[in-house]
């Protein structure tokens, strides 16, 4: 009963009462969408002759897409993918905060009379979760409303054309050309988004929130300049799934990398709050 | 009844002993002042009694559990450290609510007369982030006390109040004593420290330096 409430009370408190952050997924949205309309509308006016079906998928893909694998040479400079690494940094600072801030002053009743670590701790990782999953979503649905608004239709569909026109791709596989995009192609950033949110929570407890933050921002440029799976991020880009991009990476690796980083994160981050000191740092 | 014993307890924070080798027994219907100056170990001992600290090595004893092992925190605690920290965007009243319906769900009257006796009768439907520092030491002793614990911890209680304040802490602290509560009080005032503790500890760089029995002889 009492995770119950911790629960309820870091819904209460970590999303509700912050709900003007919330904001920054749907202003992302609507500047995002808003352009990629525009995109589309120049697309069908130039290309009269290319099959043009655009959908919800196009103006998602516009968001989510990332980049595609950057080659270094000399007159190709890199340049890292903006909307996509802000989407992702803004839901990161999103979590940042809450969970040490909790730690403290008020929070140190609340891990006291909760009676235990772990449910403070398990309560934190639901929180995380569901913030994560309510930023995204927030995104879909803002994306959804566009397309109802522009009379795009709701369907998982990607115009490679289109989406050449937008990224100028390489390599592209047209297998997807006229294809329906898998569900799991647009969970899996969203997954990536879950498992590294949770893995800089974790980080937290071994140092200050703002190098973990900065962490976080590291792994997502990295990921953007680099295309190996060792970078996570690589995962939450689906403009380097093997699907869309030829030389790119099984997106099915994702799942498997989330789910493992992910556990990880909680398991480590359960076991290092046992022996955290809930102390402020001036006082150390 | 409740026990407290804290055997051989040392803390050593990035090779800083903050606490050394500390062994006291404190008891139910007694009132335990630490005094010491800053830094010397005050706020460290409570914040380890309460579980919020491990111990580097020793181990603390609440009714013969030890905590951190068999218990994580004591089952009925109030506190209050340092400087009060409540939720800025919520009212006093809220504040008190939210912590209630973690721990025993006190009912709205009971909170209102319980700010009332803390000297924030017309005060409850305030902004926190309104308050003023005394207000929000008020109200950080009404949360300590709300739930009637059986161990009380109040670091620096009378901290921005007034006369006024100050005595209501004392009437407050007496009464908790007198229905057995075990309480622990740190106060950079000598006076009061004396004046409503049955036993000081005297800390000193992590050590127990003196041991005042009220009445009694040191030790």
């Amino acid at each position: 009963m009492k995770f119950i409430k911790n629960i309820l009370s870091d819904m209460h408190h970590g999303i509700v009462k912050h709900y003007m952050l919330f904001i920054c997924p749907v202003v992302l949205a609507t500047i995002v969408s808003a352009d990629c309309v525009k995109k589309i509308n120049v697309f069908l006016k130039f290309e009269k002759n290319v099959p043009a079906e655009n959908s919800f998928g196009d103006i998602w893909f516009c968001i989510y897409g990332g980049m595609e694998k950057y080659i270094p040479t000399q007159d190709n400079p890199f340049k890292f993918p903006v909307i996509w690494t802000t989407l992702f940094v803004i839901c990161a600072l999103l979590v940042l905060i809450y969970p040490t801030k909790d730690m403290l002053g008020m929070g140190s009743h609340v891990i006291v009379a909760g009676g235990s670590r772990a449910k403070w701790w398990f309560s934190k990782v639901i929180w995380n979760i569901s913030a994560t999953v309510i930023y995204h979503g927030m995104v879909s649905i803002n994306i959804m409303i566009t397309c109802l608004v522009v009379g795009i239709r709701i369907r998982p569909g990607l115009n490679m054309n289109l989406q050449n026109s937008i990224y100028e791709l390489d390599n592209l596989n047209e297998f997807y050309m006229k294809s329906t995009i898998p569900a799991a192609i647009f969970i899996l950033p969203v997954l990536i988004s879950v498992a590294m949110n949770l893995f800089q929570m974790t980080l937290t407890f071994f140092m200050n929130p703002n190098y973990s933050f900065m962490i976080s921002c590291f792994l997502m440029i990295a990921a953007a300049y680099m295309l190996n799976p060792v970078m996570i991020y690589n995962y939450a880009m689906p403009l380097r799934y093997t699907e869309i991009y030829s030389l790119g990476i099984k997106y099915q690796y994702g799942f498997v990398a989330a789910l493992a980083i992910g556990v990880l994160s909680v398991v480590i981050g359960y076991l290092r709050f046992l022996k955290y000191d809930i102390i402020k740092k001036e006082d150390n | 009844m409740v026990t407290i014993e804290v055997k051989n307890f040392t803390k050593i924070i990035r090779k800083n002993t903050v606490l050394e080798n500390i062994s006291i027994c404190m008891k139910s219907g007694t009132i335990y002042g630490f005094q010491g100056i800053n830094g010397s170990g005050k706020t460290m001992l409570m914040r380890s009694i309460i579980g919020l600290i491990h111990g580097t090595s020793g181990s603390i004893l609440i009714n013969e559990k030890e905590l951190g092992k068999e218990i994580e925190f004591p089952d009925s605690i109030g506190f209050l450290l340092e400087n009060p920290a409540f939720l800025d965007g919520y009212s006093g009243m809220e504040n008190l609510k939210m912590l209630t319906r973690l721990q025993g769900n006190l009912s709205e009257e009971n909170l209102k007369k319980l700010l009332e006796r803390v000297g924030l009768a017309g005060a409850g439907k305030k902004k926190y982030k309104k308050y003023s520092l005394g207000m929000k030491q008020r109200l950080g002793i009404a949360a300590a006390v709300m739930e009637n614990p059986d161990i009380l911890i109040l670091d620096e209680p009378m901290n921005a109040l007034d006369t006024e304040g100050i005595e209501c802490v004392k009437q407050l602290i007496a009464e908790q004593k007198e229905r057995g509560a075990l309480v622990i009080l740190s106060c950079h005032d000598t006076d009061i420290l004396i004046h409503l503790s049955d036993e000081i500890f005297k800390l000193e760089n992590g050590h127990i330096k003196e041991h005042i029995i009220a009445g009694g002889d040191d030790e």
